[in-house]
């Protein structure tokens, strides 16, 4: 699903299903992390920040908590390697279905996410690899940026046809104004 | 000639644009930049409503947006909005705008009688008059409406859109004037963020109606030159945004309006735009308002504030009078006189009330030399009609002298605009000398700038804006004035109008007509408090918030009670100031986005099906699948019956779910759930309640053991953002500790639920690779290659099953649930039959029995407590009070005579006593007919077969009952076991 009508200025779109992975760590941090980094291939990602991984995207959740999204046939075998790199301090547990991801494209989506939401999205210091969770016209949702031209946002899929849709009007709204 | 007319040339309008508008029937000319007021006055217009009791004709006094009395309606059907300042509305082509408050017409208005009856009207005089019973009363506000007022309220949809942005900045500056945009030229040098926000269309300021030299450029240069540099730094420059509201943490609401009233918006269909901006700091830029002075007709068509006269000429080209009468206490009116005698007009006299003998500035010297200068004057009355002024009566050396003018200037001093200050929570510092109130304290992190600071000359208002934005600010590079822009105002504030004055026509309030004579009455009828004395009069109230007023009002009451005007106090200062309308406070939350709709995985499998929907907070889930012409109550009591007698399958996949997975997580269960579930067995589950710290229930569920260190938590869909809440805080703060993930799986796990005595064929049927578990245990599953986690327990009192999948692959296993459960003849069931059946079986729900007021004990819980503690509401529940008599208790109501039990009734022991108790869920005995509730009473539990009254005043309903034990269904509990 798209609204490509206007995407020189935003876009959105609801990507394919991919398989969320939460982590968390409770003993041994260091120790785990350095398991984590060495199975993942890079170090986990800061507080509010993401990255990439191999074909991994590792999204800070909130404190010693990590989401991982990979594609759907790498679910099981990221599941088992994170299982495996916690060991006794910590586990993980598959939420694929908890939040749906949504994709906004094009140079408006700074413009797009203050719409009737709380966010300092236009803060310069909201760069690539950083993420957030915040409110959005009552939805609950986290931002993951992606580059200076794309964000994902995740929000649980109850509330993603809404969202979108209260998206969709504002970035007709934007296009309008131009 | 008399009367305002527009000069040939000059301004900054656009007299290449000439732009078509409508007024009152009547098509008018005026200019690009053109405000409603300016375009009038420009086409002879002076006459503009009718005052608010009296219907007095009034015309235009100010040019900004504490105008007063020149209140109109603009535009129609869904882009109709009364009460719009003509000085706050630009023109544009097609605008149609109308007095208001007059009938038949604004020339010939019968309200204007109440003007003859005025001294039989005084303020007060409805508490005085119109005496009687409620009843009365409702005919009296019935008349008074149809008299009074302002304009009429809209009464179709609003047919625009409206949005909320949020901004953040390190600083904010409201005002555009010379020290808005000194302080926002400074924090942008210093390298801030910076937001600037100006309610008129330009910036400027006072720099639209006094051009100076700024820097050594020509003030509207360096306002462009401002604008580019703020601009090239990354700064949003809102313009036709007002600052409507200062609130906690330094959050301004800020309204942007991106259309003139009436106005049909651009492409995007935008009409305003609120801002909630953020701010690390604030700078209030917000200038000072020109009071009026008190004499007798001060009101009347062709009085105007001195600076409005001159922003009239210099902004609009406009000259509001060719023959003038300057009334003031201070240096600023003699800029008004000098330019309109430089624009032609004459000037009858300038009347300034300070002593002869003062020392006077150049500018006053200025005035002498040319014009009729008289100190220690005042005027007296203002002689005119609705078609303008006639003259003025003025004490001059003592002596009473006759003027002939079509114009009066008028300048009381200046009021620096201090509400957002005050909303912000500061405090005020009075000056004796110049009569005005300035900010002193401040609580939060905003600072005021320029003239609504008190800073006097645009020298130290621009040193004022610069140095107070930014600490890296240094004075000396601070823009600077040539030294002749640089008028100080020299304000001898003098409030007391001249003797010969009649003060019944000297308005202080001009929009709620509240007079001089009414302010003395209302203080000799005892209103001391200034909060009295404005409810009692109107002072201040209504869309004006008494911008030019409450100062003058304030003095008056301070001289009748012979106490200085600080000390009388001051009224509250609440936002919004100036009004917004609903629409931009409403903005997207209109129609579909009201609130979000939360729709579960199936929400089109439903759909399907037509079920009658059930909002569940924001959760849309089915109430009942009516068949035929099945209403709500025959669907829900068919498949409640069908549960009961066959089987049933609903969607349970709302619920709240919870993955705990660690060595520790069973010591984090015992932490959270009340009853024993660290020792379940792997693949058994129970039944839990969850209290919070104050030991009341906060929610129930089920606790299941899925592997040794790995545990399913069930809550309820309407408590799952509670229970997500309350989980993270005792992970993070209570146990810390504890090696434990706590992961919410709300959506990634959704359910189907099976219950009746013909569920576990059901489940065998769908399952058959799967021992059907036990109740209260699980197993897993595979259906049509989906994994299944199927758990038996049971909501409904059947035998019942909850089967599990990741939430996109549950189609599937509903479909073939559904259609398994239809073969043997069971059907869909929704809320409403979840509902009865629950009643029926005597099982709590949030928000019905858990109320947050209701202890373990007083549901009846007391046994599944775990005996050893520990858990959370453990030490609460020790409380004695918890085992007082009085408290209310659980119970069951039974109908005696079969009548329905209303909902949300009280419960009495006869009628017209005190509630004993409440109902708090209320249904059908679905087998054995008759109605049945859930419910509290004092007592409860020991009250059984005890008869009593369930009244429901609201729905005019009672039903006698008795009281029984809450559970109506198989109270052995052997129909949920095999």
């Amino acid at each position: 699903m798209t609204n490509a009508a206007h995407p020189d200025l935003v876009s959105l779109q609801t990507p394919e299903p991919s398989r969320l992975l939460r982590f968390e760590i409770w003993s041994g941090h260091k120790a785990a992390q350095a398991r984590l980094a060495k199975a993942l291939g890079g170090p986990l990602p800061g507080i509010c920040k993401s990255a990439d991984l191999g074909a991994a995207r590792l999204i800070w959740v909130e404190q010693n908590t990590w989401l991982v999204r990979t594609s759907p046939a790498d679910g099981d075998e990221t599941l088992a390697t994170l299982t495996k790199a916690l060991g006794k301090d910590g586990s993980a547990t598959d939420m694929s279905g908890a939040l749906r991801r949504l994709r906004i494209n094009g140079p408006g989506w700074r413009t797009l996410l203050t719409i009737g939401g709380v966010f300092d999205a236009e803060s310069p210091t909201f760069a690539p690899g950083c993420m957030a969770g915040t409110i959005v016209a009552h939805s609950p949702v986290r931002y993951d940026v992606i580059s200076e031209d794309c964000v994902d946002a995740y929000t649980p899929p109850s509330y993603s046809p809404d969202l979108f849709g209260f998206w969709c009007e504002a970035a007709e709204r934007l296009a309008k104004a131009r | 000639m008399s009367g305002p007319i527009r000069l040939a040339d000059g301004g900054l309008i656009d007299r290449s644009r000439a732009v078509s508008f409508v007024f009152d029937g009547q098509t008018y000319q005026g200019y690009g930049g053109d405000s409603l007021a300016s375009a009038l006055l420009a086409n002879g217009v002076v006459l503009f409503g009718r005052s608010f009791k009296y219907h007095r004709p009034r015309g235009v006094m100010a040019a900004g947006i504490e105008e007063p009395s020149a209140l109109v309606q603009a535009g129609s059907g869904g882009r109709y909005e009364p009460n719009s300042r003509a000085t706050d509305v630009f023109i544009y082509d097609g605008l149609q705008s109308q007095s208001q408050n007059r009938w038949p017409s604004l020339g010939f208005d019968l309200g204007g009688l109440n003007s003859l009856i005025s001294p039989f009207i005084p303020a007060g005089f409805y508490y005085k008059t119109f005496f009687g019973g409620p009843k009365l009363w409702l005919l009296y506000e019935h008349l008074i409406r149809q008299m009074a007022g302002l304009g009429m309220p809209p009464t179709k949809a609003d047919a625009d859109i409206y949005e909320h942005r949020a901004a953040f900045c390190d600083v904010l500056v409201v005002g555009s004037g010379p020290a808005g945009l000194a302080a926002a030229l400074s924090a942008s040098a210093a390298g801030s963020r910076v937001i600037l926000a100006e309610q008129d269309e330009r910036l400027g300021g006072s720099l639209l109606t006094d051009p100076a030299t700024i820097d050594g450029q020509a003030s509207d240069l360096w306002i462009a030159k401002a604008r580019e540099t703020l601009m090239a730094a990354g700064g949003r420059i809102l313009t036709r945004t007002t600052a409507a509201g200062y609130y906690d943490h330094d959050l301004v609401n800020l309204v942007e309006r991106l259309t003139e009233p009436g106005q049909t918006p651009g492409a995007d269909g935008l009409a305003q735009r609120l801002w909630r901006v953020r701010a690390g700091k604030v700078i209030l830029a917000t200038g000072a308002f020109e009071r009026p002075r008190l004499f007798e007709g001060n009101d009347l068509p062709g009085v105007m504030l001195s600076g409005a006269v001159r922003t009239y000429l210099r902004r609009y080209g406009v000259r509001a009078g060719s023959r003038a009468v300057i009334t003031t206490d201070n240096d600023d009116a003699y800029r008004t006189a000098l330019a309109l005698a430089e624009a032609g007009a004459s000037i009858a006299a300038i009347l300034d009330s300070r002593p002869a003998d003062g020392v006077h500035s150049a500018l006053v010297q200025k005035a002498m030399a040319q014009l009729p200068v008289h100190f220690g004057a005042k005027l007296i009355a203002a002689k005119g009609s609705a078609k303008g002024l006639k003259g003025a009566s003025a004490l001059i050396e003592g002596k009473v002298t006759a003027l002939d003018c079509d114009l009066i200037a008028v300048s009381g001093g200046f009021s620096p605009v201090v509400h957002l200050h005050m909303q912000a929570g500061g405090t005020l510092a009075w000056d004796e000398i110049s009569g005005s109130f300035s900010p002193d304290q401040t609580r939060q992190n905003q600072t005021t700038v320029g003239a609504a600071a008190g800073a006097d000359g645009l020298s130290a208002t621009l040193l004022s804006g610069w140095s107070k934005a930014s600490a890296k600010a240094k004075a000396k590079a601070a823009p600077t004035c040539a030294s002749d822009d640089d008028v100080a105002l020299n304000i001898i504030a003098d409030w007391e109008p001249a003797p010969q004055a009649s003060l019944k026509k000297a308005f202080v309030d001009y929009q709620n007509d509240v007079t001089a004579a009414d302010l003395d009455l209302a203080w000799r009828e005892g209103y001391r408090s200034v909060e009295h004395l404005k409810r009692y009069t109107t002072l201040g109230m209504a869309t004006d918030q008494g911008k030019t007023s409450n100062l003058v009002g304030l003095a008056r009451l301070a001289k009748s009670e012979g106490r200085p005007v600080p000390s009388v106090g001051l009224t509250t200062f609440r936002p919004p100031y100036t009004p917004v309308t609903l629409g931009v406070l409403a903005a997207e939350a209109t129609g579909a986005h009201l609130d979000p709709r939360r729709r579960p995985v199936l929400y089109q499998t439903h759909a399907a099906e037509q079920p009658i929907w059930q909002p569940v907070g924001y959760w849309h889930r089915p109430r009942a699948y009516p068949m035929g012409n099945e209403n709500l109550h025959q669907a829900a009591h068919r498949e409640s019956l069908t549960v009961r007698t066959k089987v049933g399958v609903t969607d349970v996949s709302t619920l709240g779910k919870f993955d705990l997975s660690g060595p520790d997580a069973a010591t984090f269960l015992e932490l959270i759930c009340a009853t024993t579930v660290g020792k379940l067995a792997v693949g058994r589950g129970r039944y839990t309640i969850m209290l919070r710290e104050d030991g009341m229930v906060m929610d129930d569920g089920t606790v299941w053991r899925t592997e040794e260190n790995r545990f399913l938590l069930t809550s309820s869909t309407g408590g799952a953002d509670r229970m997500a809440a309350h989980l993270s805080y005792v992970r993070k703060v209570i146990a810390p500790h504890l090696k434990v993930a706590v992961a919410n799986v709300q959506e990634h796990w959704a359910a189907v639920a099976v219950a009746g005595p013909l569920a576990k064929d059901v489940v065998a049927a769908v399952l058959p690779k799967m021992a059907v578990p036990r109740h209260m245990s699980l197993d897993v599953g595979d259906l049509a290659g989906v994994p299944t986690l199927t758990l038996a327990a049971s909501y409904s009192g059947e035998r019942a099953f909850e089967i599990y999948a990741p939430s996109d692959q549950i189609a599937p296993v509903w479909a073939a649930i559904a259609k398994a459960a239809r073969e043997i003849g069971g059907c869909l069931y929704g809320l409403e039959a979840l509902e009865i059946l629950r009643i029926e079986k005597g099982h709590i729900v949030v928000g019905g029995e858990i109320d947050g007021r209701a202890s373990p004990h007083d549901l009846g819980l007391s046994k599944m407590l775990r005996p050893a503690g520990g858990y959370i509401g453990a030490t609460a529940l020790q409380r004695p009070a918890f085992a007082e008599p009085g408290r209310l208790q659980m119970v069951g109501f039974e109908a005696v005579d079969g009548s329905a039990i209303p909902e949300g009734s009280m419960v009495l022991t006869a009628p017209k006593t005190l509630p004993v108790g409440h109902v708090t869920a209320a249904g059908l005995n679905v087998i054995k007919g008759g109605s049945i509730a859930l419910g509290f009473l004092r007592d409860g539990f020991s009250r059984t077969g005890e008869s009593l009254i369930a009244w429901s005043p609201t729905r005019n309903q009672t039903a006698e009952v008795k009281v029984t034990a809450p559970v109506f269904y198989d109270v052995a509990g052997v129909q949920y076991r095999d």
